[in-house]
């Protein structure tokens, strides 16, 4: 285990030593386990491995825990009932549509459900990151009232979710836990394959991705590499806890290690950091302090400033004419950081009507424009003829973009009478009904290369370049809004999806891989990010703006409320540690007299960083 | 890693056989039955085709029922191999390491396995027979995500190269620089820099001994040096004679294997020596191959499949007897084809699969080693199968109870209760299909069974297997007159593909009949009609034969023994000058009404003798056959039809 604060190269460490046993084990069959929390760090580190140590790729597992349990699953998920072809709904759209049928289904079975207990999927969802299975639900929750519909509830979910061959995403996480408890011999064999297992950010660790490594490891595996920040712990409410690395020393006995010197921040930031957290408790006894190597700046004030405004209103305004005033030529390399997501619409506002272009960073399930929503569930359509609900979108989409007025309860209907084939009919459909050939084009295209041939990196090109041919002109600019956004995410997924499975993974594989993603457009230098401090993690920026430092905010008032040593308000601390430790040149921090219209004091957390409040 | 379960479907006569493997397979059958079909069926899923759309099928390999089939229109070819381990760890860890995403796990008993897919037919959009590989999930479920990758079946083959002799190998072609083993022999003869440079000049100094011995040489060089004039060929000395390879390389290339001929000094090329010697060198080249050359061409792990047509060609009997040791020695798994009656007399009758052609379809056959059964999972069950490991096993993901051996009534009173708590009717159900899995198991033939057999049958192993049809008899007097009757009927049994087994010095009546539904070949029993033909038959019953059927195929003599059968059926005349040759004293008189008895009492304690004798004795005669009993007319004529159905 190694423990090290933020900027100290924990995921440097992980890439080198990956790289190291690939290099000196050349001819070995074995493969090395490579989690991360998210898809991108995995994408990164998969490009730094490879050019360290090129030909190895075949070897190297690099991705999620869910990416993980995807791919566990598809290879033996029939043992817990769980076909390879499963689709995985990340959509809240998906999700809600199977609840809704989940309700149906148990208000028949027992009368006390309500058509509105499609509200209990909030809680559903996390008894399933709980790793709760449905009998288990009246041991868990207090209300048997509550329970009993839960738990009817629940079971009718799973059996559509089943019904629909499709798992949710703590679904991947709870079935390979299933498997591996029920059947020590897939461990075994995990344990074959993968000599060594390297986690990243290790303290975000849930509870069910912890309970999956011991699993896996049976007691008996030691091979197990992790670097975390117990300082850096954000996602406490996701079920990451301080105790996970406490855990995990008694679980593994690992050495542990620390690497205390930050490359990242300036001395002064650093300062601040180590000031803050030592008011934290609940972390590791002997942790030591972060070390800056970087040289102090002659003026402070030039490295970390504390600007003080009226409202929030007006620390937007504030934030957006410094950034103007500053980094006009540079946007792309700030960041204004927010406990919140409200905070950071101000913001928003305040940087467009200053001319600059600014996104709020976000996980996005699906595409935006209508073009690749029709792509993408044409697509899908062509993977699953029969599926209904996404005929919706396809029809939907390319109504919008083609102005035809084609009804999916026709088609449906019409395709059950004929042959089945929902793709193959709205070809046809859309064939005979276009009077435009650019829209008969598309038609056809989806006809030769999805419904006869069964060529989707054909399609996809052309319809790529079909978008081009219709964006520029025929007033159809309207219909395609967020295309460009849209295209670029496309490009990167696809590129991104091909290291990770191979240059031509089949289409199941593309759409399983393209569903864990998210879609939203990466960064460009042009536009200023903002951000929660949750997004934030592992990231850094050199301008770093960090939002309304006060009491009720930061920390936040639920946390006050648990009390000012409560876990919450540990947590909070880790939160303002995070967002600080993201800067590598300049730290401004700002606050409000008054959100919302009401008074608030100054961030505790401004004191213990050994600030004073600030002034105008 | 071996082979352990092949199921094709349409592929030329195989339209759907399923064949389970040993690590060594013998496969029996006559011309045309499918053999080299399933030969080539397993080396064409298995060799490695250079893109994926190719197609490892012809056209003419698709299951054409008539003339006017067309490939085009026809059901996929479809190939599926399995590998499985026998027993936890067998694998080595580098193979399940190597072939991580395609190994699946039998989660409950912990073994590995692969199930491998291969499919080929028409594409209309391509106008091609397109191939395609897919790797399967413990259900049979095409895998998809990291099992689909390319890269997995080129992985595969690295462990499972095959390899193939067929029945016509060549010596001259195996033994050629170009061929696979010796050729790859070859290439790998590896020699450090110094010493092969050193090689390289020790041949120059040779080459320019040999040109100097005679002088005429170097005038031939000069004159052919005339050439530079002509076209731009080097500077001097741009021609020169090579009397000897320059290269360690190419002196290798022209190595040859000799042998030295029993009885003398001379030593010739192996082609100089007769078709057996070369027919099996080829075998041991395979294995000096195999253990020299294998391992650093492919995957140290990797456990070759070699496909072997007919070892026994061209030897000598004794030598094909022996062989079976050899072949079973050499490394790896090997299927092989045989027609040799003496090859197969030491093959164990587990190792035998034996293909019949029926109408247009391959049937294949071997002895059963265990019976399914699809029943739902009960707790009951899942306690019943561990206490009886590896007896019984339920495979949870399919739902599948399988018993390897016989299902005694104790076990299937335990079976039913398993399902007590089931509701009606479906607990009815699986009662009924439980009693008919107990009675299916009953055609099981026991470990002790068979080797008893292995020792007695020997001899007689080698002809059965290659006839079409079973007559059991008691002893050796039934098989002369048997085989007396039938000639007299114009239809020798040899010539009517009908062996004659008679089974009490061979084992037992129900052992063979059980092995005669085992292997699918029609067969008849005849027996005496006295307590111990009574046994016998008591014997076959047990089997869990359909009484309807064994009315049929079992045939009492009702007149008691043989003896008294043929005194009463016109041979007492024979008989008695055969009796009296033998030295009978008879004390009754032939007018006696108590003569017969006497008589076959004396021919009874003589029985064989007897029985050759009057075989003789009516072959000499050219006896009408009229003369042979309507009983054995019957049977006769039954059995040779059933034959040649």
């Amino acid at each position: 285990m190694v423990l090290a604060g933020p900027g100290s190269g924990k995921t440097r460490v992980l890439t080198a030593r990956i790289a190291r046993i690939l290099d000196s084990t050349r001819d070995r069959p074995f493969r090395i386990l490579g989690l991360t929390f998210t898809n991108k760090a995995a994408d990164e580190m998969r490009v730094r491995v490879e050019r360290l140590v090129p030909g190895q790729e075949r070897r190297l597992f690099l991705g999620t825990f869910h990416s993980f349990c995807a791919d566990v699953l598809r290879q033996h998920g029939v043992h817990v009932g769980i076909k390879p072809d499963y689709r995985i709904y990340s959509s809240t759209d998906d999700i809600a549509a199977i609840m809704q049928e989940a309700v149906a289904k148990a208000s028949r079975v027992n009368g006390s459900v309500l058509p509105t207990d499609t509200t209990l999927q909030p809680i559903i969802d996390n008894l399933r990151a709980l790793l709760v299975s449905p009998e288990e639900v009246p041991a868990r929750l207090h209300d048997q009232e509550l329970a009993g519909r839960v738990m009817v509830v629940y079971q009718a979910y799973e059996e559509q979710l089943k019904a629909a061959n499709a798992l949710d995403f703590n679904s991947l996480l709870y079935h390979a836990c299933e498997l591996f408890g029920k059947y020590p011999a897939l461990g075994k064999q995990y344990r074959t394959v993968y000599q060594y297992w390297c986690v990243d950010e290790f303290q975000d660790t849930n509870h069910a991705q912890y309970t999956l490594l011991k699993l896996m490891a049976g007691g008996v595996f030691r091979e197990v590499f992790v670097v975390a920040d117990d300082d850096q712990i954000i996602y406490q409410w996701n079920g990451a806890s301080y105790q996970r690395i406490e855990n995990l020393i008694s679980d593994f006995q690992p050495q542990v290690l620390q690497l205390p010197v930050n490359y990242r921040c300036p001395a002064e930031v650093v300062d601040l950091a180590n000031r803050l957290i030592s008011h934290n408790l609940l972390r590791t006894r002997d942790k030591e302090p972060l070390q800056a190597v970087r040289e102090r700046a002659p003026v402070f004030g030039s490295v970390i400033r504390i600007s003080v405004l009226d409202s929030d209103r007006d620390e937007a305004e504030f934030v957006a004419a410094d950034i103007a005033d500053r980094h006009r030529d540079d946007l792309g390399r700030v960041a204004v950081l927010g406990r919140n997501r409200s905070l950071l619409e101000g913001v928003k506002g305040a940087l467009q009507s200053q001319g600059i272009r600014a996104v709020i960073a976000q996980r996005r399930d699906s595409f935006a424009s209508a073009p690749f929503i029709w792509m993408h569930s044409c697509l899908r359509q062509s993977n699953n003829r029969v599926d209904a609900r996404n005929l919706e979108s396809l029809v939907g989409s390319f109504n919008q973009i083609s102005g035809l007025e084609i009804s999916v309860s026709d088609l449906v209907a019409t395709a059950r009478a004929k042959h089945g084939d929902l793709l193959r009919e709205w070809a046809d459909t859309t064939k005979a009904q276009a009077v435009d050939t650019d829209v008969r084009e598309a038609a056809v295209n989806v006809s030769e290369l999805l419904v006869q041939g069964a060529d989707y990196k054909g399609f996809v090109d052309r319809s790529l370049a079909w978008f081009r041919k219709l964006a520029p002109d025929s007033g159809t600019q309207e219909q395609f809004a967020g295309f460009s956004d849209d295209l670029r995410v496309w490009t990167e997924l696809s590129k991104d999806i091909r290291a990770s499975l191979g240059v031509a993974p089949s289409l199941q594989n593309f759409l399983q891989e393209l569903d864990l993603r998210s879609k939203e457009p990466p960064a460009d230098a042009s536009t200023v990010t903002l951000m929660t401090i949750h997004g934030a993690k592992g990231k850094e920026f050199d301008h770093v703006y960090l939002i309304g430092l006060a009491e009720d905010v930061i920390p936040s008032f639920q946390s006050k409320r648990r009390g000012d040593r409560s876990p919450e308000m540990e947590e909070e601390r880790r939160n303002c540690f995070v967002a600080i430790t993201r800067a590598q040149k300049t730290l401004t921090l700002t606050r409000a007299r008054k959100y919302h219209g009401w008074a608030k004091e100054p961030s505790r957390f401004i004191r213990e960083m050994g600030l004073a409040p600030g002034r105008e | 890693m071996r082979v352990t379960n092949v199921r094709i479907r349409n592929f030329r006569s195989l339209v759907d056989v399923t064949i389970p493997m040993d690590d060594t397979t013998v496969i029996v059958g006559e011309n045309n039955s499918g053999k080299s079909a399933l030969i080539d069926a397993i080396r064409a899923a298995l060799t490695r085709v250079p893109s994926r759309r190719g197609s490892a099928f012809a056209e003419y390999d698709f299951h054409l029922p008539d003339q006017s089939s067309d490939p085009k229109a026809s059901p996929p070819i479809s190939v599926e191999l399995e590998f499985a381990e026998s027993r936890p760890d067998e694998w080595p860890q580098a193979l399940i390491q190597a072939l991580a995403e395609v190994v699946q796990t039998d989660p409950v008993h912990d073994v590995h396995f692969i199930r491998l897919r291969v499919t080929s037919q028409y594409d209309p959009t391509t106008k091609s027979f397109d191939t395609a590989w897919h790797f399967l999930s413990a259900d049979g479920q095409q895998l998809v995500g990291r099992a689909g990758l390319g890269s997995n079946l080129p992985a595969l083959l690295q462990y499972v190269p095959v390899f193939y002799l067929s029945a016509l190998r060549d010596a001259d072609d195996e033994f050629s620089s170009g061929s696979h083993f010796w050729g790859q022999i070859l290439r790998s003869v590896d020699m450090p820099e110094d010493k092969r440079l050193e090689i390289q000049r020790s041949l120059e100094q040779l080459n320019s001994e040999i040109l100097q011995a005679d002088p005429r040489l170097g005038k031939v060089t000069d004159t052919m040096a005339k050439m530079r004039g002509v076209v731009s060929a080097g500077g001097k000395g741009a021609v020169a004679i090579r009397a000897l390879p320059q290269k360690p390389w190419e002196l290798m290339s022209k190595s040859e294997i000799v042998v030295r001929s029993l009885g003398t000094d001379a030593w010739f090329p192996l082609k100089r020596h007769g078709q057996g010697v070369q027919s099996l060198a080829v075998l041991f080249l395979f294995q000096a191959f195999v253990e020299h050359v294998l391992k650093s061409a492919f995957q140290p792990e990797s456990e070759p499949i070699l496909a072997l047509e007919e070892p026994e060609a061209h030897l000598h009997p004794q030598a094909a007897r022996s062989l079976w040791e050899r072949v079973r020695e050499l490394p790896g798994q090997k299927i092989i084809t045989t027609h040799s009656t003496h090859f197969i007399q030491h093959v164990p009758l587990k190792n035998l699969r034996l293909l019949r052609r029926v109408g247009p379809a391959t049937e294949v056959h071997s002895l059963p080693r265990s019976f399914p059964l699809v029943v739902p999972g009960s707790p009951g069950l899942h306690k019943f199968c561990s206490a009886r490991a590896p007896k019984y096993s339920f495979d949870q993901t399919n739902s599948r109870l399988e018993v390897f051996g016989t299902v005694d009534d104790g076990e299937l009173t335990a079976l039913k209760g398993c399902f007590k708590g089931f509701p009606e009717p479906d607990r009815s159900k699986i009662h009924k299909e439980l009693e008919e899995l107990a009675r299916t198991s009953l055609t099981f033939i026991p470990d002790e069974e068979l080797s008893s057999l292995e020792t007695f049958a020997q001899r007689m192993r080698g002809e059965i297997f290659f006839s079409r049809a079973w007559l059991l008899c008691e002893g050796p007097s039934d098989y002369f007159i048997l085989r007396c009757f039938a000639e007299m009927l114009g239809t020798p049994l040899d010539a009517g593909g009908v062996s004659v087994v008679d089974y009490q010095n061979s084992g037992t009546p129900g052992v063979f009949a059980s092995l005669a539904r085992a292997f699918g070949f029609p067969w008849h029993m005849v027996c005496d009609h006295d307590q111990g033909g009574n046994d016998h038959i008591a014997d076959v019953c047990k089997r869990g034969f359909d009484p309807l059927e064994l009315k049929h195929r079992i045939h009492q003599l009702q007149e008691g023994d043989l003896e008294h059968f043929l005194i009463r059926n016109g041979f007492q005349d024979e008989l008695t000058d055969i009796a009296s040759s033998l030295g009978a004293k008879l004390a009754v008189k032939p007018t006696d009404a108590r003569f017969q008895d006497a008589l076959a009492e004396f021919l009874g304690a003589h029985k064989v003798t007897a029985a050759s004798m009057l075989a003789k004795h009516l072959l000499s005669l050219n006896a009408s056959a009229s003369r042979v009993p309507r009983f054995f007319k019957d049977l006769i004529e039954l059995v040779v039809g059933e034959a040649n159905a």
